[in-house]
């Protein structure tokens, strides 16, 4: 019996003292567990008389009843305690992981090239440095055409090829029109070439190397309905889904008719209230148009049998549009005030 | 001749390569004495904007409204009032706002045979020459609606007789010019080419030496007496005290004008408009309605005849085309009606026929409208691309070529992880300067070079990116103490014959330690699943010549890393040591797998044990060592580097039993031996 109430008082002090989770676990071992005391007590169940085994048991019983009430409170008390003993200042920064940049111009062209491969477009890659004439004469600029003189082409020391003409670094990406149509032989075609282009231009707002993604469409019977409803696609995926495009007739060798895109203005979304960033609502994206006969005959296209529609657009601007990152200079001095910012 | 220079507009940023428009400036005032229209400005600017020359910006003036209109080099013939007002006329009325063009009615001038003149061209350098003579002239001031409508278009008003040339420029869209008639002592009028190095002063008293190409006019006896078509020279033109004028206009060589006007840098509006091929019937609206305003507005009278030199007449040009052709390339079914209505309007003349249209070209758009295409546009234009419904390509599968599509997916790849590593992807231009160039002991011709650059740093075409990284660790140490960059890009290595092979290379730098260098690439390795790379010393311009080596796959190399020499990066005047690794990018992504090679693992424990040694050998050696000679090694590392002492930790194990802690420190002491 005296060991009984030992038992109470040691472990009613016990549970009482300790201070921790994982040592009121082994206490609760010590008591309650397979080989703990109450088990013991409950062994020696054979060394009391017949006429006290009843009461024996009953205490033993009442013993355990109140071991297992001391041990919930006091975990309760403990599990209390810890949650409120632990203040930290969760303001603090975490410990440092380590963060680099991608270049603004990798991010558009990954979310550009996705946009377009969605509705089968696939992404090519074609020369930097071209012959005049896969830049210029298959494109139905003529020799004379101001566009390939010393003031708006850049041109190299290679010697010139007995067809072709002068090494040029290419000043757009629609040269790979002419080599998309002479690799695949014969349409369907949907290309889109994303690429470095080069201009003797180097002020505010110009830098001799740019970005531009060509878009290509060759196949039966694609129409003007086709350019809008892919120019309308892209502008909405790249924009937002609010943004509209208008075609106005423009200007350009390699197509006809030949079309300036615009878009709503993404600051005024196209109210071109108080705006300071667009003309009335719209922003010039870009030149497009439907592929000149002269284009698809130079690659081995007939072009009374297929027809399609190119665009050539500068990533730097579709950025500038999106993101208003407008100092396009700053995109390739590696300064890393700028890069550091992506 | 127009004084005012002008700006050429080039939107190089927008992409499709652009054709050298330029902008004009017309009162509303001035619009409406050649259409008839209720039309506001606001819907002026709006509609022909959708159809026709883009209006940028209207502006209000005191009683006028001033528009500025951007003319695309193809249609130069809307570089004009007149021009503007018939494609109004052709616009609006699709908008059901009545408008009518109403062409110019200008009396045709008599020859009045009085003053000697003479104009020659035996060699045909000008297509057409017209002139006439006028005596008596009272210089002075112009009326107020001239010096308003020229000053609106950003012309300043000088007097009555260049004011004349200017308002007959804008109106009419011809330039044209004005000489003093007594000034020309000889009374000839000579079209020659210039001798190389000759010189001549224009009007605003610059002096030009000149060349070949270009094309003056010449008194006769040699004297420079105008530069035709671009600008008027110092010598011949008219002055407060002029009594008498030569008026003249020519049309010329358009290439030649562009050429001469790019190559002196004298852009005036004469020259922009010269160089479009403006319409050779001009010339005779020009002169007359010039001569009527002289007549009115200086009291002219006709002193020659009206001289007129054509040998040449342009034909008219006739285009086929089928309705059914018009409506598949639009898109639309537009009623043959309107088809015709839309031409007519703009001034084409049409013959139908078996649903076929004969449409002769006028002559303002000879040079413009040659193909169908060209009828596809006009329609389309004037129909409304914003009438016209839209939809995408029907859908096709066009395989992209696996190669390239490697390359982006690696390269996204690889972007992403060097980010993570902390790197800064950079852009530099294609091209370097020959001091970068002598900065890394490089032969500039080995390389190829840009031969117009307009920048010595960007001349020569990049071989390596590693000049470039340098200078951007340069460029950069006022900025952030360490730095870690990297560039993906194409390299041009010249060839005998053919086009350079561009290479796209991957390089990144850094100022901070070999090890940081080290960990990257061998962390990029790692990421591309690559196996088994060997890394050899290697001798390489670039390096210290005891801190570079190469990576091989197999006997592959598919690059090299090191510290920049100390000899390249004094030139530089680089604060700090700069560690670079360049890669072949095809090479490194050859043997590359997105996913790696799973190796089934043991269901037993391992054991880990650590030694530490000394560092007297490589450790690819130490490596091989271990691996050759264990059994059972499944993995060594570094766990540590203290001073010459390396700490090396290493797993071992079985795959089909628990392998035993002696068994390990056995294998462990053999490795230890030999190293």
């Amino acid at each position: 019996m005296d060991e009984i109430e030992k038992i109470q008082h040691d472990a009613s002090s016990e549970i009482n003292n300790v201070s921790d989770l994982s040592n009121l676990e082994e206490l609760k071992i010590k008591y309650l567990g397979r080989s703990g005391e109450i088990n013991k007590l409950l062994q020696n169940i054979k060394t009391v008389s017949n006429e006290h085994k009843k009461e024996y048991g009953q205490k033993i019983n009442q013993l355990k009843l109140h071991l297992t009430q001391l041990f919930n409170n006091q975990h309760q008390k403990l599990i209390t305690k810890s949650e409120t003993a632990q203040t930290i200042d969760i303001t603090m920064p975490g410990n440092k992981t380590l963060k680099g940049s991608m270049h603004p111009i990798s991010i558009a062209i990954t979310e550009i090239s996705s946009i377009f491969s969605k509705i089968g477009f696939i992404r090519m890659s074609y020369p930097e440095v071209e012959w005049e004439y896969l830049a210029f004469d298959a494109l139905n600029m003529p020799k004379t055409h101001a566009a390939r003189d010393d003031f708006e082409t850049t041109f190299l020391s290679g010697k010139p090829h007995e067809k072709y003409g002068k090494m040029i670094l290419t000043p757009h990406t629609s040269s790979g029109q002419i080599r998309e149509m002479w690799r695949l032989k014969k349409p369907p075609i949907r290309m889109i070439d994303i690429g470095k282009c080069y201009r003797p231009n180097w002020d505010a707002t110009h830098t001799p190397m740019f970005h531009q993604f060509e878009g290509l469409c060759v196949d039966k019977n694609i129409n003007i309905t086709h350019l809008k409803g892919t120019l309308d696609y892209f502008s909405q995926s790249y924009f937002g889904p609010k943004t509209k495009t208008r075609l106005r007739p423009h200007h350009f060798q390699f197509t006809e008719p030949s079309f300036e895109v615009d878009v709503t203005c993404t600051a005024c979304n196209g109210t071109g209230v108080g705006c300071k960033i667009c003309k009335s609502g719209w922003l010039e994206l870009g030149g497009t148009g439907i592929v000149h006969p002269n284009v698809l005959k130079e690659g081995n296209i007939n072009p009374d049998e297929y027809s399609g529609w190119a665009f050539g657009f500068g990533i730097e601007r579709v950025i500038m549009m999106k993101y208003g990152i407008d100092d396009i200079r700053n995109y390739y001095t590696g300064d890393i005030r700028f890069l550091k910012q992506f | 001749m127009g004084l005012m220079i002008l700006e050429i507009i080039t939107l190089v940023t927008l992409g499709f390569l652009n054709n050298f428009n330029m902008n004009i400036k017309i009162t509303h005032s001035w619009l409406l004495e050649y259409l008839d229209t209720k039309a506001t400005p606001q819907q002026i600017q709006e509609y022909l904007s959708l159809c026709g020359p883009s209006v940028e910006r209207i502006e209000k003036t005191k009683d006028d409204w001033v528009y500025d209109i951007e003319i695309t080099s193809n249609r130069i013939d809307t570089v004009s009032v007149i021009g503007i007002a018939r494609e109004a006329g052709a616009i609006l009325n699709r908008f059901n706002i009545p408008a009518k063009f109403k062409p110019p009615q200008i009396k045709i001038p008599v020859d009045h045979p009085i003053l000697p003149f003479v104009i020659k061209d035996p060699k045909n350098l000008c297509h057409r020459l017209m002139a006439v003579v006028m005596d008596n002239v009272l210089i002075g001031n112009s009326p107020e609606y001239i010096k308003s409508r020229l000053l609106a278009a950003g012309i300043r008003s000088l007097n009555n007789l260049v004011d004349i040339t200017n308002y007959v420029m804008l109106e009419v869209g011809h330039p044209t010019h004005v000489f003093d008639y007594d000034r020309i002592k000889t009374n000839n009028f000579l079209i020659r080419q210039a001798k190389k190095g000759e010189k001549m002063t224009t009007l605003d008293e610059k002096t030009y030496e000149l060349f070949e190409h270009d094309i003056v006019i010449d008194d006769g006896t040699g004297k420079i007496i105008d530069f035709p078509g671009i600008m008027g020279t110092a010598n011949s033109i008219v002055t407060n005290k002029t009594k008498r004028i030569v008026f003249f206009i020519e049309s010329n060589d358009s290439v030649a004008i562009r050429k001469s006007s790019m190559t002196h840098g004298i852009r005036t509006i004469a020259a922009s408009i010269n160089e479009k091929y403006p319409d050779i019937n001009l010339v005779k609206t020009a002169l007359y309605r010039g001569i009527e305003l002289f007549e009115k507005n200086a009291h002219a009278q006709i002193a020659s005849k009206v001289f007129d030199i054509y040998p040449n007449p342009i034909k008219d040009k006739k285009i086929k085309v089928s309705y059914q052709y018009l409506n598949d390339r639009i898109g639309v079914e537009i009623a043959k009606k309107q088809i015709d209505n839309i031409l007519v309007d703009l001034g084409f003349r049409i013959y139908e026929k078996d649903n076929k249209l004969e449409i002769t070209v006028p002559s303002f758009r000879s040079h413009d409208v040659s193909h169908p295409e060209d009828i596809v546009e006009e329609i389309a234009r004037i129909y409304g691309y914003h009438n016209i419904p839209t939809q995408l390509p029907p859908m096709v599968y066009i395989k992209q070529p696996e190669e390239t599509e490697a390359l982006f997916q690696y390269q996204q790849v690889i972007k992403t992880f060097l980010k993570h590593q902390g790197c800064f992807e950079t852009m530099n231009y294609s091209a370097t300067s020959q001091e970068i160039l002598d900065a890394f002991g490089l032969e500039s011709k080995k390389y190829l070079e840009i031969t117009n650059t307009i920048s010595q740093e960007i001349k020569y075409l990049r071989q390596s990116l590693i000049p470039s990284l340098v200078k951007n660790i340069k460029d950069n140490e006022g900025y952030q103490s360490s730095l870690k960059l990297f560039e993906i890009a194409k390299t041009y290595i010249p060839t005998e014959k053919e086009l350079p092979i561009e290479n796209f290379k991957i390089a990144c730098a850094v100022n901070t330690s070999f090890a940081d260098l080290k960990g990257i690439l061998d962390g990029l390795i790692k990421e591309l699943n690559i196996n088994e790379v060997l890394i050899e010393p290697a001798v390489n311009k670039f390096f210290t010549f005891s801190m570079a080596g190469e990576m091989k796959i197999g006997n592959k190399v598919i690059g090299t890393f090191g510290k920049i020499s100390v000899k390249h990066t004094t030139k530089l005047q680089l604060k700090s040591d700069v560690f670079v690794f360049e890669l072949d990018f095809k090479t490194l992504i050859a043997t590359a797998r997105f996913m790696p090679v799973y190796k089934k693992f043991s269901q037993f424990a391992n054991i880990n044990l650590d030694l530490t040694i000394e560092h007297n050998k490589p450790y690819n050696e130490i490596v091989s060592i271990a691996k050759k000679k264990s059994p059972h090694l499944i993995e060594i590392s570094l766990k540590d580097q203290y001073k010459n002492n390396l700490t090396l930790h290493f797993v071992f194990g079985a795959n089909d039993r628990n392998l035993t802690e002696k068994e390990a420190m056995e294998e462990l002491e053999i490795i230890k031996k030999l190293l």
